[in-house]
């Protein structure tokens, strides 16, 4: 199976919503603001639900915001 | 094989173990990047569990100082030594296996303070557990066999303080696991 990363685009999502900060969108997914950083910086892969949480808060679909990077 | 050689050997596997340990440590993954100036709050769970490992190893470290004062032969002859040490090292294992159920407690509790990842880190922490129960346990055995291997017995002192070091060896796991999960992850 190919390696896969998943990418997202939380940060500019947050720069578009009024520079939103990464506690008020912890808080609002119900997640630490650690988690915000490291999945800003692609060093954390969400589970389902909280990918979802994520999406409902910016009214995006999931697959606008995370994408699969595959590796050959 | 003589008792120097087995105590030569017994520290070279400690060296390796910790060498081991030196290497995968200096491959963790940089600190996420901030903004200058900027720190990351830690989590509730890595607050908890940098106080209970500090509390721990302050208790464990008296106990030892003050099996180590009385002569590790003879502490358990004293009464007031030997409660001494029994006390801060029931002390230490409350403190450490504490953590291990304040923690769980908290990932279960409805409105947890600790997300996904803090469950995620909890839950991988003890992995190494076992691993590091046999090198201390197996050390322990090597070191006593050659030891008291001429005597035919083993005094009954050693078999407590083996016991005690494996407890709170499991209780320093967990506190320990989590921090360096923090930083893997």
């Amino acid at each position: 199976m190919p390696r896969a990363e998943i990418s997202n685009v939380i940060r500019r999502l947050r720069f578009e919503r009024e520079e939103m900060t990464q506690q008020a969108l912890a808080d609002a997914v119900g997640c630490t603001r650690q988690t915000i950083v490291l999945l800003e910086q692609g060093r954390y892969v969400p589970s389902l639900a909280l990918a979802l949480r994520i999406a409902r808060v910016f009214g995006r679909p999931v697959d606008d915001i995370f994408q699969l990077v595959e590796e050959p | 094989m003589s008792v120097i050689l087995w105590a030569v050997l017994a520290i070279v596997a400690g060296l390796g173990f910790v060498a081991v340990s030196a290497r995968r440590a200096l491959r963790l993954p940089p600190r996420p990047e901030l903004p200058p100036g900027e720190t990351l709050p830690p989590t509730v769970l890595q607050r908890l569990a940098r106080r209970s490992l500090i509390a721990g190893l302050l208790l464990i470290a008296a106990a030892v100082t003050a099996v180590l004062r009385a002569g590790a032969d003879t502490f358990y002859d004293d009464d007031a030594t030997r409660l001494t040490v029994t006390f801060l090292m029931l002390a230490a294992l409350v403190v450490l296996a504490g953590f291990g159920m304040r923690a769980q407690g908290l990932a279960r509790k409805p409105g947890s303070p600790l997300d996904e990842r803090d469950v995620a880190i909890l839950d991988r922490a003890p992995l190494l557990e076992g691993t590091a129960m046999m090198v201390t346990l197996a050390l322990w055995v090597v070191g006593l066999q050659q030891t008291f291997w001429s005597d035919g017995a083993v005094p009954l002192v050693w078999l407590y303080l083996m016991m005690w070091s494996l407890l709170l060896l499991k209780g320093l796991v967990l506190p320990m696991g989590v921090l360096l999960g923090y930083r893997r992850s």
